[in-house]
């Protein structure tokens, strides 16, 4: 017995020798500073590749059993353009216009997303980014829904005619503006964008504030709202803040929820506070795109209050059950209802 | 000597402040302690407690007695008929008769569970995660709601119509008399009849979920005079309605009769000021307790449906708390 053991010791040895060595090596390769970690574009093209590689294959891995929704909503598409054109033109380029001149500068250089590419890889990228290049990652992971409609978008990009892109991403405003999305007026767009003229400037700076500072959760909205200060804010909140009344009205069981709620969930009636008497920092959603509002929804129903906003915490406990499966205090139905009764 | 007697003295203080202690505990227990009675239900199952109690130790004694008897005795083993009749009459005739004693006691203890005669009073009561919503039936059948507070007259006979809307909860009030589970898509029925006037804790005495602990009520008796008095009080609209109360959606779960605040998930506050505890038993009503609720309630009574408000300024809160203050 004893001596068998030796035996398999034995011809295990220099195995265990050998993968102790490989370890030390891989562990001593960053030590040495033989690896190239230099920007400067081609300095060294076998740590180029060695990263370029790991990335790609990372995302084929990792996007494998990427379950990908319906992408042929136009909405989508339209939201996915205008956060491109904010955002990512700057350094990926557009059907219209070349990318920054900062742009060239980055090793590994952002390529001009002009070849297709699997739309699950498509999300994987946007969604997690691409580490040791200049993309970065979607900035909250609650908002998969943002990063479908750019992945709607980025699909369609490689056929694109520049006067389409001009079309999708800013419809005739000032590109990368508010109203190249939201409407001169704030009256939204093409039922992709919210209305922004139905509300309170009040509620619209709340609004603004929370996506600067990072608690109201929407990559796009986040990365807009960065950008401004406390007076652009002020400016844009009592400008788009018009509070034009639009009519409601939908389904019987629609107005029963808004107007009773339903008692018996604890899902309290929604015009209570976002009636005509509501609070002013509360929103207004008569006219509100239903997407939108089913978007919305369907935030507070799964992750609660890390949704954000300045008052999350209510709608969070009006319809919050994070049950993936149901029962859930608004079934699909309902919530759609709702968003129907006050939606456009 | 002195020192001698100085002991002694320790020792009567300690004894005797431990059974001052012992009395002050007892005390503290009467307003939810089924051993301190305040109802039929209550007293019977208190007599039976006691029966079986004192029935246990004579027969503990008995069994015991016999047991050192038979060890310690050393007496020459009696005759094998003797031995068999002891057998017989001690461990199946006895325990035969005592059981069924018992059980027929227990039995006559439960309650009728229909009755065809009408109780003085109806009171209608749902148990929901973790509040008590109550509402007394009026004799035009119209309902007078308040809740997490049960007023009673002395000496008459309540029934409680039992309902539940989520999960199983139990409604118990051990100074009065026993308990019943209350369960969702299902009424039960129980009948109580308070015969002292006094101040009771009833309870939820199933287990139903984070703040199972901190859902309680306090329990008056009074003389049917005050009580009907507290009704009228209670039927009444509420002093006054408030703007911003409306306005930050307060009303979407609570209803304040009188004005338009008409919401049915939460507990009615029309009379709020005037009950004894705030958030089901788990506070005494303070403007201090109101703020620290509406700032954060999940922090007092977790998994409680009420959000939390620090969205609004402490002024806005603090003109809430004023408000609901009134509500006497």
């Amino acid at each position: 017995m004893n001596g068998r053991l030796r035996e398999i010791f034995g011809r295990v040895k220099p195995l265990a020798i050998g993968a102790a060595c490989g370890m030390a090596f891989l562990v001593a390769l960053p030590l040495t500073g033989v690896l190239d970690s230099s920007a400067v574009p081609g300095s060294n093209a076998l740590v180029d590749w060695y990263r370029q590689t790991s990335a790609r294959q990372s995302i084929a891995l990792r996007s494998a059993l990427t379950a990908v929704p319906d992408l042929a909503d136009p909405a989508m598409v339209a939201r996915g353009a205008g956060h491109y054109e904010l955002v990512c033109a700057n350094c990926h380029g557009s059907p219209e216009a070349a990318p920054a001149r900062f742009a060239e500068d980055l090793s590994p250089e952002p390529p001009r997303l002009a070849a297709w590419r699997p739309d699950a890889r498509l999300f994987q990228t946007v969604k997690y980014g691409i580490r040791h290049t200049a993309m970065p990652g979607w900035p909250t992971a609650l908002r998969d829904d943002e990063i479908w409609a750019m992945v709607a978008f980025l699909r369609l990009l490689p056929t694109m005619d520049a006067p389409t892109y001009a079309d999708l991403a800013y419809a005739g405003a000032e590109p990368g503006s508010c109203a190249s999305c939201h409407g001169s007026d704030g009256q939204g767009r093409d039922g992709a964008f919210p209305r922004l003229d139905i509300q309170s400037p009040q509620y619209l700076a709340d609004a603004l504030n929370a996506f600067r500072d990072g608690s109201r959760q929407s990559g796009t909205m986040m990365a807009a709202a960065r950008q401004l200060t406390d007076g652009e804010i002020a400016e844009l909140a009592t400008y788009f803040g018009r509070g034009v009344e639009l009519p409601m009205g939908g389904s019987e069981l629609g107005e029963r929820i808004a107007t009773l709620g339903l008692t018996e969930r604890d899902v309290p009636a929604c015009l209570s506070c976002h009636g005509d008497k509501g609070r002013p920092g509360y929103p207004k959603l008569d006219g509100q795109p239903v997407d939108y509002l089913v978007t919305q929804l369907e935030l507070f129903q799964k992750h609660g209050d890390e949704r954000g906003g300045r008052f999350a915490k209510v709608m969070a406990k009006a319809v919050e059950d994070k049950l993936e499966e149901g029962p859930h205090r608004l079934e699909p139905e309902e919530l759609r209802a709702v968003a129907e009764y006050f939606g456009d | 000597m002195r020192g001698h007697m100085r002991r002694g003295a320790t020792t009567i203080a300690k004894v005797s402040a431990l059974l001052v202690s012992a009395a002050t505990l007892a005390a503290c227990n009467t307003e939810q302690s089924m051993l301190h009675p305040a109802g039929e239900d209550a007293a019977a199952v208190n007599s039976l407690f006691w029966a079986m109690a004192i029935g246990a130790a004579i027969i503990w004694i008995i069994v015991m007695g016999t047991t050192v008897y038979a060890v310690l005795g050393k007496k020459r083993p009696k005759s094998e008929k003797f031995a068999d009749r002891f057998i017989l009459l001690g461990g199946v005739a006895f325990p035969t008769v005592t059981l069924a004693a018992l059980l027929v006691f227990g039995l006559a203890l439960l309650p009728d569970w229909v009755r065809a005669d009408a109780p003085d009073l109806r009171v209608h009561v749902t148990a929901e995660q973790y509040w008590w919503r109550i509402a007394y039936e009026q004799p035009d059948g119209s309902m007078v709601d308040t809740a997490n507070e049960l007023f009673l007259p002395q000496g008459q006979t309540a029934e409680f119509v039992l309902n539940s809307t989520d999960v199983i909860h139990s409604f118990w009030i051990p100074t009065l008399g026993g308990k019943i589970d209350v369960i969702p898509g299902r009424t039960n029925l129980w009948r109580l009849k308070p015969t002292e006037a006094g101040v009771y804790r009833g309870v939820c005495a199933e287990f139903c979920g984070p703040s199972h602990a901190l859902m309680a009520f306090p329990v008056i008796v009074e003389a049917q005079a005050d009580f009907d008095a507290r009704l009228a009080r209670e039927a009444a609209p509420a002093a006054a309605s408030n703007d911003l109360f409306l306005a930050t959606g307060c009303g979407a779960c609570h209803a304040i009769r009188g004005t338009e605040a008409a919401g049915r998930v939460g507990p009615d506050l029309t009379h709020f000021a005037s009950r004894r505890t705030m958030a089901a038993g788990t506070l005494p009503i303070s403007a201090e307790n109101l703020a620290a609720w509406l700032l954060d309630p999940d922090h007092i009574k977790p998994d409680v449906r009420m959000p939390g408000y620090d969205s609004l300024g402490q002024s806005e809160r603090d003109a809430l708390v004023s408000y609901l203050l009134e509500l006497r």
